[in-house]
């Protein structure tokens, strides 16, 4: 097998048929979970680790895409483990 | 870990510990295969991603995926998979599917090595979807790409590579390479623009390729910037339909042994600057690209479906 011409596939140009898949490049963050201090930018402080929560199904963390690793973010100088970030933090 | 490593009886790697354990009972005459997808989430430090033992002859991945590998390591440059650091050898990869995988670092490499020996990667029947950011901005003087670091050469067939990101300056995506039936789609902005004489850039630098083409996007964040598609290559039946996006100039040198082409249709307002002399890479509009009698008219090979 080589090129085939199908207007289809690959919007027209010639493909390969024979290829594997191309998966997604979803830019989903991985969905490890942070143990980490919640920043609260009012006063400055940090609250205390949140519970534990193993088995975290994939399609409830698409919002954690965005949020940066920076220093004074949710998940400056943390531990990984399996925690749970919740966007109502502060 | 089942297996004991022969080719009767590989390893059957189930988890990133089993991967990891490859450090210590990994060697060049190590046969493995996966036994399941390999999700990086459940390594014991997930957000530490350290580089994954590649120490075997030969991998058989049966389809599975290794997936969630992110790093995020400025100023720091990284290989994602290791590869034995014993005399030159051949690690042979199959049916291997990479997912998700987001990596930011200021250089990056798919495969490295802790030292200098040379060695080669054969990728077959695989796929692999990469977003990488590289914040580096000086072109690298040495013959490395983002597939791989010095003294390695790739080796690909039939593979699909989605590659994204943004790059402090055009790199060699291939280097010393050879790329047979396979397709690359990049979707890519350059940051930094790079002189008209900075040919080692090319996204397929002193590569061989047959049968392979590329699609996707460049986009240029500086004004006035060039674009290297190939240089120093020896390319046979192959074409590149690459939409360019603040580029004022592409070039595609190198040796088009058969006939090759590019569209030149989507290139906005580049130059297109091809080889003197090698009337093998055609310039053709985008109907032309997509039209198979044609193509077999100047002796491209390919069908209608």
């Amino acid at each position: 097998m080589g090129f085939v011409v199908d207007p289809a596939r690959e919007n027209g140009y010639p493909s390969l048929t024979e290829l594997p898949d191309a998966p997604a490049v979803v830019r989903r963050k991985p969905y490890y979970i942070y143990l980490m201090r919640i920043f609260d930018a009012s006063i400055n402080n940090c609250y205390p680790c949140i519970p534990a929560i193993e088995n975290i199904p994939e399609s409830s963390l698409d919002f954690y895409y965005g949020n940066t690793h920076g220093n004074t973010a949710f998940f400056g100088n943390t531990t990984a483990t399996r925690f749970i970030f919740t966007p109502s933090s502060n | 870990m089942q297996g004991t490593g022969t080719q009767l009886d590989p390893y059957i790697i189930t988890t990133p510990a089993d991967f990891y354990s490859l450090s210590t009972l990994g060697g060049t005459n190590v046969y493995c295969e996966l036994g399941s997808d390999i999700d990086m989430n459940y390594a014991d430090d997930p957000s530490n991603y350290t580089s994954l033992p590649f120490f075997f002859k030969e991998l058989r991945a049966n389809g599975h995926k290794i997936r969630n590998i992110s790093i995020s390591a400025a100023n720091t440059n990284i290989y994602l998979f290791k590869l034995c650091p014993d005399e030159y050898h051949v690690t042979s990869i199959y049916d291997l599917v990479i997912e998700n995988m987001d990596v930011s670092a200021q250089k990056v490499h798919l495969f490295g090595k802790t030292n200098s020996v040379s060695s080669t990667v054969k990728l077959n029947n695989c796929s692999f979807a990469l977003h990488i950011n590289q914040s580096e901005t000086t072109v690298p003087s040495n013959y490395v790409s983002l597939l791989h670091g010095a003294g390695i050469k790739i080796e690909l067939t039939l593979c699909n590579i989605s590659l994204t990101g943004i790059w402090g300056v055009q790199m060699c995506i291939f280097c010393n390479d050879t790329i047979n039936k396979s397709h690359i789609s990049v979707d890519i902005t350059f940051n930094t623009g790079i002189s008209s004489s900075v040919s080692r850039s090319a996204i397929s630098y002193k590569t061989t390729m047959s049968d392979t083409y590329f699609t996707g996007t460049i986009h240029s964040a500086a004004a006035n910037n060039n674009f290297f598609g190939t240089t120093d290559v020896n390319a046979s039946n192959s074409y590149f339909a690459l939409t360019t996006d603040n580029i004022s100039c592409c070039f595609y040198y190198g040796s088009y042994i058969s006939t090759c082409f590019l569209d030149v249709e989507i290139t906005g307002n580049a130059q297109v600057v091809t080889s003197s002399g090698n009337l093998n890479l055609k310039s053709l509009t985008t109907a032309q690209c997509k039209n198979a009698a044609y193509l077999q008219s100047i002796g491209f090979n390919c069908e209608e479906a």
